[in-house]
């Protein structure tokens, strides 16, 4: 494949995390050196933040029978159907994300879990926000998807691991000051049995619905709370 | 998503509702608004239900249904030209805040001003930004949903990106 040939394109790979690990290195180590880059590659972050925020109305909005309706996908339409008419999913089914490459995502996963008890997976979720993609150590990336609110009063985000089109999903849940994994999807699941990773108690594997019918799971926060959160070191405020 | 037999009018429909947030959101940036967007995703589920034998199933849907609603964009599109009524870019960018008609005055919301950026590209970069930025696909996935090289990716996503950053920061930037 060919790689990232001029300033503009590595900045756009770092971003949407297409740069291999060398190049990933060599980017983060000018990063690193160069404030005028950073500040660059910061305000791109910030451009990117804007436009998803910009456009975030539709998936803001979910699915309800008067959009069904307007698209032409009323139950009725479709007898056939499975659901029952009123059957509306929670919004973690209107929410999921499909991400290819599951089976992928069992080796991306390998280096999380590795890496996971060091601060980059806490620090990735403390201050990403939804949609972003935080760099982890191993060349690997987390992207929050949401936030939410469990039954017990803990923050917890859905996120996903992984780079490229080897991804896996999964949700923590911030617990004193670290995020403790509450789910994986399934793959994951495995393979974190098979590690020294030790999952919440009643984490049952079925994926990660159940585990928001165990968390009693709230909506999800939107982008101006979550944002009071991050920066608010996760304190509740109400 | 299952391998599998050819799905059942009803099983691709509850798989579309899955993805009927996202594909209104890659559809209001396509026609660069959220109304012109909801016309447009109608059309596409419509055209993609009617042809449900032509979905092979272990492929993905999104990219599909994507696919199916950005060559409806670029037919209505064509259809316009021949009409001799070519959107003009800037009229459109007013219309996207959802106060047509108005004058975009000084001051507007960063908001309406990243959706302006988007609608002032070109075709061929929005529609990437949509899928990569917007949708968070990989440049492969965006690809190989386009069906153009990733090289061709990476190089429009940076042309885009750079006329976003200076559509936005014009000041900062000078």
């Amino acid at each position: 494949m060919t790689g990232p040939d001029n300033h503009e394109e590595r900045i756009a790979a770092f971003l949407d995390g297409a740069l291999d690990d060398a190049e990933l290195a060599a980017f983060k180590a000018e990063l690193e050196r160069d404030p005028a880059l950073a500040a660059e590659v910061e305000r791109m972050m910030g451009n990117d933040a804007l436009l998803r925020e910009a456009f975030a109305g539709p998936v803001e909005q979910g699915v309800d029978d008067a959009l069904l309706a307007r698209m032409g996908l009323a139950e009725e339409d479709h007898p056939a159907a499975p659901l029952a008419a009123n059957d509306n999913p929670p919004f973690w089914r209107r929410w999921q994300v499909p991400l290819g490459g599951a089976i992928a995502a069992a080796l991306a996963l390998t280096l999380i879990f590795t890496t996971q008890q060091g601060a980059g997976f806490d620090a990735a979720l403390d201050g990403t926000p939804s949609g972003q993609i935080a760099a982890l150590d191993g060349g690997q990336e987390l992207k929050p998807l949401l936030t939410f609110r469990a039954g017990d009063g803990r923050f917890c985000r859905e996120f996903s691991i992984g780079k490229d089109d080897a991804g896996g999903t999964g949700i923590a849940c911030r617990s004193g000051n670290s995020w403790q994994v509450e789910a994986l999807d399934k793959g994951a699941t495995e393979l974190a049995r098979g590690s020294e990773i030790a999952l919440a108690s009643g984490e049952d594997g079925a994926g990660l619905d159940a585990a928001y019918e165990r968390l009693q799971a709230g909506d999800p926060l939107g982008a101006e709370r979550e944002s009071a959160l991050i920066s608010g070191d996760w304190q509740a405020t109400e | 998503m299952e391998q599998g037999s050819v799905p059942e009018t009803a099983d691709l429909r509850d798989q579309i509702v899955a993805i009927l947030p996202r594909l209104r959101r890659f559809c209001m940036a396509l026609a660069r608004g959220q109304d012109a967007g909801d016309d447009l995703c109608q059309a596409a589920i419509e055209r993609a239900l009617s042809r449900s034998d032509q979905f092979k199933t272990g492929t993905r849907l999104d990219s599909w249904m994507y696919r199916i609603a950005q060559n409806i964009h670029i037919d209505q599109g064509r259809r316009k030209q021949t009409r001799g009524t070519e959107i003009d870019v800037d009229d459109m960018a007013g219309a996207l805040s959802g106060d047509d008609g108005l004058q975009i005055v000084e001051g507007r919301s960063e908001l309406s001003r990243a959706q302006e950026g988007m609608a002032a590209l070109p075709e061929e970069q929005r529609v990437l930004m949509a899928l990569v930025v917007l949708d968070g696909m990989s440049y492969k996935e965006a690809a190989e949903t386009l069906d153009i090289p990733m090289g061709t990716v990476m190089s429009r996503i940076s042309r885009a990106r750079r006329a976003i950053d200076k559509h936005l920061n014009r000041e900062t930037l000078q």
